[in-house]
């Protein structure tokens, strides 16, 4: 039998969240500050630097999820990566998908159409 | 053939859908790749025919 799942993204993998970045031509550091409006930074344990006046900070949360956090002001920041982090996320999952894929020895085709990237994953055992 | 096809929308919400297997081996496949993703909002069986690969599956569908 074959199904249809819905997930709700969560940042988990560092790794999948680099691989985005580089993506985005944007860069990840580790225990840094992120920069808002008027010098109302953030500490993150990991900080995506924008190439705009504010960064985006990531803590990692109770459920040891990453919670992303930033200063949505002027619209600098979602420019960058999207209203609501969209474009970050989505990318986020192509990569985070692409890893464990692989890690299974599994094959990786990815293709964008329009707005969309879709993944076909196969390879799998008989 | 067994494929796994996700789409990532703009919105950044995702789907996966699953094709070729058979019994409940889709679950199996891609429940490490479900749970490393995040948290699954909804799943649908597909209509196409459920096929055993065995006595023991036949009874886990009759269940």
């Amino acid at each position: 039998m074959s199904h249809f799942t819905t997930i709700k993204t969560q940042i988990k993998d560092i790794e999948a969240v680099k691989a985005a970045c580089a993506e985005l031509g944007l860069k990840v550091e580790k225990d840094a500050i992120a920069r808002g409006y008027y010098g109302n930074d953030l500490k993150g344990e990991y900080v995506i630097r924008l190439k705009g006046p504010y960064d985006i900070a990531l803590n990692r949360n109770a459920t040891s999820t990453f919670d992303l956090a930033t200063d949505w002001y002027a619209g600098h920041v979602e420019r960058e990566v999207g209203k609501e982090y969209r474009r970050l996320i989505q990318l986020y999952g192509v990569h985070k998908a692409t890893i464990e894929a692989r890690r299974k020895g599994w094959q990786v085709q990815r293709v964008q159409r329009g707005e969309e990237i879709h993944l076909t994953i196969i390879g799998l055992p008989v | 053939m067994k494929i796994i096809k996700m789409t990532f929308k703009a919105d950044g919400k995702f789907t996966l859908e699953t094709s070729g297997f058979k019994g409940t081996a889709c679950r199996e496949a891609t429940k490490t790749i479900e749970a490393a993703m995040g948290e699954v909002t909804g799943r649908t069986m597909k209509a196409e025919a459920c096929q055993a690969t065995g006595v023991q599956q036949q009874q886990k569908a009759g269940q």
